[in-house]
């Protein structure tokens, strides 16, 4: 048997299963790409027009898909990942039964391949979106990876936990899918924090996303400088149910395996 | 299985026997390492293939030639020249290049067959190899595990008897949740057929 170091042939089963991955979503025409762009672009294009149309002013500069796509973008990271991840198993089924794939292979290829893809699509729209309007923007960098790499790891987290429990219980799944939908309004994607009445930032405040977005917006905005933002909970929240996804992966991988 | 302690000996092809239900696809698969023991290790000391004969393990909606190229990254050999040799055994012509889900199940088992006989494996783990195309094709697939048998062993799953009898020298019976293994063929099957008359 070929002396062949561990870490290289993880290298080569992760490649394998990216460009597997890359075949099928992205693969015979552009075409994959380019829906990746436009349909977070439809969102922001339709929140703008809705919005603009019963306010004057977002709550933040003047623009109105600019300010959505500051909370939505960082959002979507999060979304797109978290889906991502949890149907790694389902998806990969049939690669499974090569003993050289494990389930964490697929969710670690699934991952890297949307956060690749999500910040080329990040980037495109922000670039559009910069070159078309003009607004008091000053972009810190370090805001928007901070803001994006939490959203990822959030994304991974609940993904990895999802994964082993969308295949215990297809109820959960379809569960989960109801709680998800309203995520979207409660996360200050089309609002910021302040906005709100007290007794409402109370309990948006222990939404994970509200934090993540908010960072997403310090990147773009100068003159936002919230002060209650608490990286180390977002961290905390996030760390629980990656921590839980692994062991119960652990335990029932051989379920897993067999479904 | 319970309380399972089996060693399998290289240079030797092993018939897994037993009645329907005993275990022997999942006793292969876990010797292929699809599946896990629920306690207890598997310690591999050669190169195992995956359980032949599934049709399994290819992703419906890529082509032919994509699923090899996959299967040959994952095992570290050149991808061309896997799909190329792929594609002169199992003699699937223009399907190499259509999705998988087109294919029939012979079909499948053609391109599978064809992957595992264009790598080189130490072991290989054969779960019926049934009606594998017509009879050329089958011709042809006796002709590759013959060539194969000086280097390579085999682990296989059959009920028929002449299959065991023709690949394998050794066997081991499943029976009730134990295991026993046999070094000749011929006591192994014995034993078999007297578990079926109980």
């Amino acid at each position: 048997m070929r002396e062949e170091s561990r870490i290289a042939m993880q290298g080569r089963v992760l490649f394998a299963l990216i460009m597997r991955e890359m075949t099928t979503r992205y693969g015979r025409n552009a075409g994959g790409y380019v829906w990746a762009v436009l349909e977070p672009a439809g969102t922001l294009a339709m929140l703008s027009i809705v919005f603009s149309a019963i306010a004057r002013k977002p709550a933040l500069g003047d623009n109105f898909p600019i300010f959505f796509a500051t909370g939505y973008m960082a959002f979507h990271f999060y979304m797109d990942i978290s889906r991502a991840v949890s149907t790694s198993v389902t998806a990969n089924r049939a690669l499974l039964t090569f003993p050289r794939v494990t389930i964490m292979d697929t969710i670690i290829a699934r991952f890297l391949l949307q956060v690749i893809t999500l910040c080329f699509v990040t980037f495109v729209i922000f670039a559009l979106l910069l070159t078309i309007f003009d607004d008091q923007i000053a972009i810190d960098f370090r805001y928007i990876f901070l803001s994006i790499g939490l959203a990822a790891f959030l994304g991974l987290s609940v993904g990895v936990l999802n994964s082993v429990l969308f295949t215990w219980s297809p109820t959960w799944q379809t569960t989960f899918g109801i709680i998800n939908r309203p995520l979207f309004l409660i996360s200050g994607v089309f609002f910021t924090l302040e906005d709100m009445p007290r007794a409402i930032q109370e309990l948006l405040w222990w939404n994970p996303l509200t934090h993540v977005t908010a960072i997403m917006r310090e990147g773009f905005y100068p003159i936002y400088q919230p002060n209650w933002i608490s990286v180390p909970y977002v961290l905390f929240f996030s760390t629980v149910p990656f921590l839980v996804g692994v062991l119960l992966m652990r335990a029932l991988q051989a379920k897993m395996l067999e479904q | 299985m319970e309380d399972v302690t089996l060693t399998l000996p290289r240079g030797r092809s092993v018939g897994l026997l037993g009645r329907n239900g005993a275990g022997k696809s999942t006793l292969l698969r876990m010797i292929g390492g699809s599946v896990l023991p629920d306690k207890g290790r598997i310690v591999r000391g050669a190169k195992i293939s995956w359980p032949l004969g599934f049709g399994g393990g290819f992703h419906g909606s890529l082509t032919g030639a994509q699923n090899v190229r996959f299967i040959a990254r994952i095992y570290g050999i050149d991808t061309d020249d896997l799909v190329a040799r792929v594609e002169d055994f199992s003699e699937l012509g223009a399907f190499m290049h259509m999705p998988v889900n087109t294919y029939s199940s012979g079909m499948k088992a053609r391109l599978a067959f064809g992957v595992s006989m264009a790598i080189d494996f130490d072991v290989y783990l054969v779960d019926e190899i049934t009606s594998v195309g017509d009879a050329a094709f089958k011709q042809k697939a006796r002709a590759a595990f013959r060539a194969k048998a000086g280097t390579a062993d085999v682990i296989m799953v059959s009920h028929s008897v002449g299959t065991i009898r023709e690949y394998c020298q050794s066997g081991v019976v499943l029976e009730n949740g134990a295991i026993s293994y046999f070094h000749d063929v011929e006591e192994a099957l014995e034993h078999h057929q007297r578990n079926m008359r109980q």
